[in-house]
């Protein structure tokens, strides 16, 4: 540090020189000539880049968030500049910041922010994402990306469902498009774009009490795919049944959004106590409430390939809900109390209302009658109760006891609505709004054995009860008719789970070891025929059927299970330069209550690292990454009894016909990467990345009952074609200091992704079901390239 | 008469007090601070430099980076001091001739000569300030169940702490959660190695009342905070999507896209095996003709739209659920 001594005699101008001398230290500290290295260390260090990126290829799948997905030449900036009297012990208590990354992309963050650090604070941040999608997608559609209404060029014609060619693959309705449709597929850029802006200010009143708002307001554009089945009732175009149902075309659903949220906090902290009441605010807002589209697949004849449609009365027109807007109100409360030290108190409280009373669509072609609303006036109250008491004031010994509860309390109202399905089948359907509590207890305790070591014992008590308010029921099913309230609608009205676990910790020196286990088992009440009264399908199936499920189907989330699991950790610092670590875990379930559904499944991940200091400024490290899971399900087919009718459907626990389908699941992911620092006196720090990723998922189907299964026209048992991932990323980047200001950076990086999926077979001209219209989607495989060269400037 | 002597010490005190005018101007736009702040920082220094007079700049770690962050802001009376946290550490400060080493502080907070304090003790030592808020319900939660303290995560002695900074938050938390780092490698997840979406959007590490540290009450709150459009709630609600998103979704990361645990059919055939087609085996049959899927001499080789690309979803496509009237087979 610094010394202000000097040798002078002591007289009146020594004294008025030291006088100055000691007004001169009352001054900001920063004035006086302050050692360099002790500024360069308390002072901010501020940068501005400027780069230059070049990419060499375009891809959807390689830019897919990083904004780098067209091929070219651009310029990004990066800035950071900090200021205010707080910096260099100074004794103010300012502070300010602007900051920008990857200025100039669609993936930019812009923030601004100032504080009078224990009064006040403000904050603005600007936050874009583009998502891109794909960008190989077709559509013959016209209406652009963000569009909610498509219309269809005017020579498109029809496509006849039925149509058959005298080629050795028979070209059948989609699959055989005319020239002048192909010519009418366009590839589009899929995308939704994020603007994000968030708005913070916090006050304190004094050193106890302080108000927080913070405000966001996310604007959404652009679009996601969404399939869509048209219906063959529309009427429009040509009679009722002109049209092909359950045609399906891929949609660019638009992306209208605006989200604004806002919290509003008013915090107390006192010396034993702490408290927090806040009301935050969500509404959401959908620029839509539907979209529309023209459906050109006809009926056609199947012996003369002639098709009964024209285009007299224009396209068989169909519209799909969009996601209606909605709102949230919650209150919250949380705090805390110190009894003594080692005895604390904590929980909280939230009250909320999530409002949703959007107008439905108006489609008369979907529906017997018109809806019983104009809106659903839908209501969700959602309330939670938490707190959790722990105690330290036993030598070793820590305890804590908790409670919570959350329930979801759907108040919307029910009704009869009398629809029709794609195929014109007419249904009488009965909205079930869903309420469900969920009740834990836990209590955990955790004994010191000895200095280094720590064991831990943990149970956890949960309920969860489901139900529905005021459910109609409607006494027939196939014209509209009165109606009345009181039906259940769920299967599994709630399920209890205790679940036990156990954590032994060592930890001495250099090395940690942690292993663990839990056993969990669920018992769920479960009243297969509890949907009796709701199902549609009454005059098909009896009234034992569950849910149109076979008597014994249980869906997995809500199913009895017992559920174990294993973990174990160890880590180990060799020495100064050599570190490992080990860790895995396995888990399991099983559904022992399910005849059908789930049966079980298993886990496990294994992870192992190392990181080796080879020199005072080089490091390199080494991962590897293990992660298996594996699905087992049994499902009843049909075929059981000689029709699927009321007659043959009955109350089996276990059909005769039962195929098991298993889930294979396959990842691994490696990396190493090195850095080295002050090569070239110094000035120069490099840094190697390099990480591999690969995933495999695979479906096994056993059809025991079934002798053809595994012939060419039916293929449904076997393996399914797999589902494979390779991704490699190499990066590397120099930093070059050329002087204390500025600093030249280079980068390369290499990104590639291999992928094959059988999802997209479906979709490619030629290849497609009869009645889906190709997109020609590809599964996003890349090699790219790209370089970049930065300027930094610091001061 | 003035000797020259005077007239330089007159003219050094002239520029002195003309400098530390300038500086402090330049240094401080805003009106005078007055005594009282000054005073504190002055005051603050002073106790710091018992432990700087040592730990300088020359220091390989740059523990006087501190004074860039918030707990360096000298001006503030909470501002700690070194032996707020790290202890008064009387027996360090005396040393001890006979000894090799000079005994440890009183609070260690990461190894080096010295073994790390325990971290229950450590965290308590943030916990003195840092206590309600966001770490109500820091005790007898995960991570102090598990042996992490404060600066197992934070680093305060650097410009930056880096788990506050999005572009370097996940590297901190994969140290350990190497299964998730794992997980954001796959072809389908949230924009986490951009630093777009971090752990700290979703999760409250400090502790929480909701499910595996998540921020809110309930797994479908945390994620309608980026999800509103499927807060509904809908005329025609899907229930496992009403109860928990990660009932079909595992957010961070997948081999199927958007970020689903299985694909259609086959997860829809988790919990339906009665309606439509949901009864109904597939296996390469999937994969369509390029999988072999071939017709016969009356029947070409057609696809289903059951079974191929989406499946289920190519009609069933409102699976979050629907506010059609006509939606009750999320058709619509």
């Amino acid at each position: 540090m610094y010394s202000t001594k000097k040798d002078f005699p002591v007289s009146l101008l020594t004294l008025s020189v030291q006088a100055a001398l000691a007004a001169m230290a009352a001054a900001p500290l920063a004035a006086l000539a302050q050692d360099d290295d002790v500024a360069a260390l308390t002072n901010p260090t501020n940068t501005v880049e400027l780069s230059v990126v070049h990419v060499n290829k375009s891809s959807d799948k390689f830019g897919e968030y990083s904004g780098l997905n067209k091929a070219g030449t651009d310029a990004v900036g990066n800035f950071n500049v900090r200021g205010g009297t707080a910096y260099g012990q100074n004794p103010g208590t300012l502070r300010w910041g602007v900051n920008g990354v990857d200025v100039g992309t669609t993936a930019q963050t812009l923030n601004a922010n100032v504080a009078n650090q224990g009064q006040w604070k403000l904050g603005l941040t600007y936050d874009e994402l583009q998502h891109n999608i794909t960008d190989s997608y077709q559509t013959p559609l016209l209406g652009g990306m963000g569009s909610n209404f498509f219309t269809l060029p005017a020579n498109f014609g029809i496509i006849n469902s039925t149509a058959v060619t005298n080629s050795p693959n028979p070209a059948v309705g989609t699959r055989n498009l005319s020239a002048a449709q192909l010519g009418d597929l366009q590839t589009r850029d899929v995308e939704t774009n994020r603007k994000n802006t968030v708005f913070t200010v916090g006050y304190n009143f004094n050193s106890r009490l302080g108000l927080q708002f913070d405000y966001n307001h996310l604007e959404q554009s652009g679009a996601k795919l969404i399939s869509s089945g048209s219906s063959s009732a529309t009427t429009g175009a040509g009679a009722a049944g002109t049209w092909a149902g359950e045609a399906i075309m891929m949609l660019m659903n638009p992306t209208n959004y605006l989200t604004d949220n806002f919290n509003l906090a008013l915090n107390y902290a006192g010396d034993k106590s702490y408290l927090s009441a806040s009301y935050y605010n969500s509404q959401f807002r959908d620029g839509y409430n539907s979209v529309s589209w023209p459906n050109p697949i006809g009926k056609g004849s199947a012996t003369t390939g002639a098709t009964t449609t024209t285009l007299g009365g224009g396209y068989q027109s169909n519209a799909l809900s969009t996601m209606p807007s909605n709102s949230l109100n919650q209150l919250n409360l949380n705090g805390g109390y110190n009894f003594r030290p080692a005895t604390k108190l904590a929980g909280g409280m939230s009250y909320g209302r999530n409002v949703q009373n959007n107008a439905y669509i108006n489609d008369p072609s979907m529906m017997q009658s018109p809806a019983p609303s104009a809106s659903l006036n839908g209501l969700v109250e959602t309330k939670n109760v938490n707190f959790k008491l722990t105690d330290q004031s036993i030598k070793n010994l820590s305890l804590s006891a908790g409670f919570k509860t959350n329930e979801r309390d759907n108040n919307s109202p029910s009704n009869a609505y009398y629809m029709l399905d794609l195929g014109a089948g007419k249904r009488t359907e009965v909205d079930t709004p869903f309420s469900n509590r969920k009740t834990d207890f836990d209590l955990m305790g955790d004994y010191r054995l000895s200095k280094d070591q720590n064991l831990r014992a943990e149970y956890t008590h949960e309920d969860i009860n489901r139900w529905c308010n005021g459910v109609t029921l409607a006494s027939s099913y196939q014209t509209p008719a009165a109606s009345s309230k009181g039906a259940g609608c769920v299967i599994v009205t709630g399920s209890k789970e205790d679940k036990f676990g156990l954590n032994y910790r060592f930890k001495s020196g250099d090395l940690n070891f942690s292993a663990g286990v839990s056993h969990a088992k669920r018992d769920s009440s479960v009243d297969h025929n509890a949907l009796t009264a709701l199902n549609d399908q009454s005059t098909v199936l009896p009234a034992t059927v569950n849910a149109s499920n076979y008597a014994g189907f249980l869906s997995y989330f809500d199913a009895s299970r017992i559920e174990n699991q294993l973990k174990a950790s160890l880590n180990y610092q060799a020495n100064d330069k050599l570190s490992f670590s080990l860790g895995g875990r396995y888990s399991s379930d099983n559904y022992f209550d399910s005849t059908l559904g789930v049966q079980n499944g298993h886990s496990a991940s294994l992870n192992f690292e190392t990181s080796y200091n080879y020199s005072q400024n080089g490091v390199a490290s080494f991962y590897a990454t293990q992660q298996v899971r594996y699905i087992n399900s049994s499902s009843g087919a049909s075929g059981n009894g000689a029709t699927d009718n009321a007659a043959t459907y009955s109350a089996l626990v276990a059909p005769t016909n039962i195929f098991t389908t298993g889930l294979t699941d396959r990842d691994q992911t490696y990396g190493v990467n090195v850095r080295q620092k002050g090569l070239l006196k110094g000035k120069l720090d490099i840094s190697a990345d390099l990480s591999v990723s690969t995933g495999n998922t695979g479906y096994q189907n056993l059809v025991p009952y079934l002798s053809t299964c595994a012939t060419p026209n039916t293929l449904s048992c076997g393996d399914t074609p797999g589902i494979y991932s390779r991704t490699i990323s190499l990066k590397l980047r120099g930093e070059y200091k050329i002087d204390k200001k500025s600093t030249v950076m280079v980068g390369y990086m290499f990104q590639s992704l291999l992928s094959n999926d059988y999802y997209y077979n479906a979709y490619q001209t030629g290849y497609t079901p009869s009645t889906l219209l190709p997109t020609n989607q590809q599964s996003g495989t890349y090699k790219v390239n790209v370089i970049t060269v930065s300027y930094i400037y610091t001061f | 008469m003035i000797s020259l002597r005077n007239l330089v010490v007159a003219g050094l005190l002239y520029a002195g007090l003309a400098i530390s005018n300038a500086a402090f101007a330049a240094d401080n736009p805003l009106p005078d601070i007055g005594p009282t702040q000054q005073t504190l920082a002055q005051e603050s220094l002073k106790k710091d430099a018992v432990c700087t007079r040592c730990h300088d700049e020359s220091e390989s770690a740059p523990i006087l980076s501190l004074y860039q962050t918030k707990h360096g802001v000298r001006g503030d009376a909470r501002t700690p001091n070194c032996q707020t946290c790290h202890g008064t550490s009387e027996k360090h400060l005396a040393g001890d001739p006979a000894a090799k080493v000079r005994p440890a502080p009183d609070v260690v907070f990461k190894k080096g000569v010295y073994e790390k304090t325990d971290d229950r003790d450590r965290s308590a030592q943030c916990l003195t300030c840092h206590k309600g808020g966001m770490r109500n319900l820091w005790d007898g939660a995960q991570h102090q169940n598990n042996g992490v303290a404060c600066n197992d995560c934070h680093k305060v002695h650097r410009p930056t702490d880096p788990v506050l900074t999005k572009k370097t938050q996940t590297e901190v938390c994969f140290t350990c959660h190497k299964e998730q780092r794992a997980d954001s490698h796959k072809i389908s997840a949230h924009p986490i190695e951009q630093g777009k979406v971090v752990c700290s959007d979703c999760h409250n590490p400090h502790g929480s009342a909701g499910p595996k540290l998540l921020k809110k009450n309930t797994v479908t709150e945390t994620c309608f905070q980026c999800h509103a459009e499927k807060r509904g709630p809908m005329l025609w609600e899907h229930q496992p999507v009403a109860e928990d998103c990660t009932n079909c979704h595992t957010p961070h990361g997948s081999n199927i896209t958007p970020l689903l645990k299985s694909r259609a059919p086959f997860l829809c055939q988790e919990c339906h095996d009665g309606p439509h087609n949901s009864k109904t085996p597939y296996a390469a049959s999937v994969g369509g003709i390029q999988s072999g899927l071939k017709g016969t001499a009356t029947a070409p080789a057609n696809p289903g739209t059951n079974q191929a690309g989406r499946a289920c979803m190519n009609c069933h496509v409102m699976v979050h659920g629907s506010n059609s009237p006509a939606g009750a087979l999320f058709q619509r």
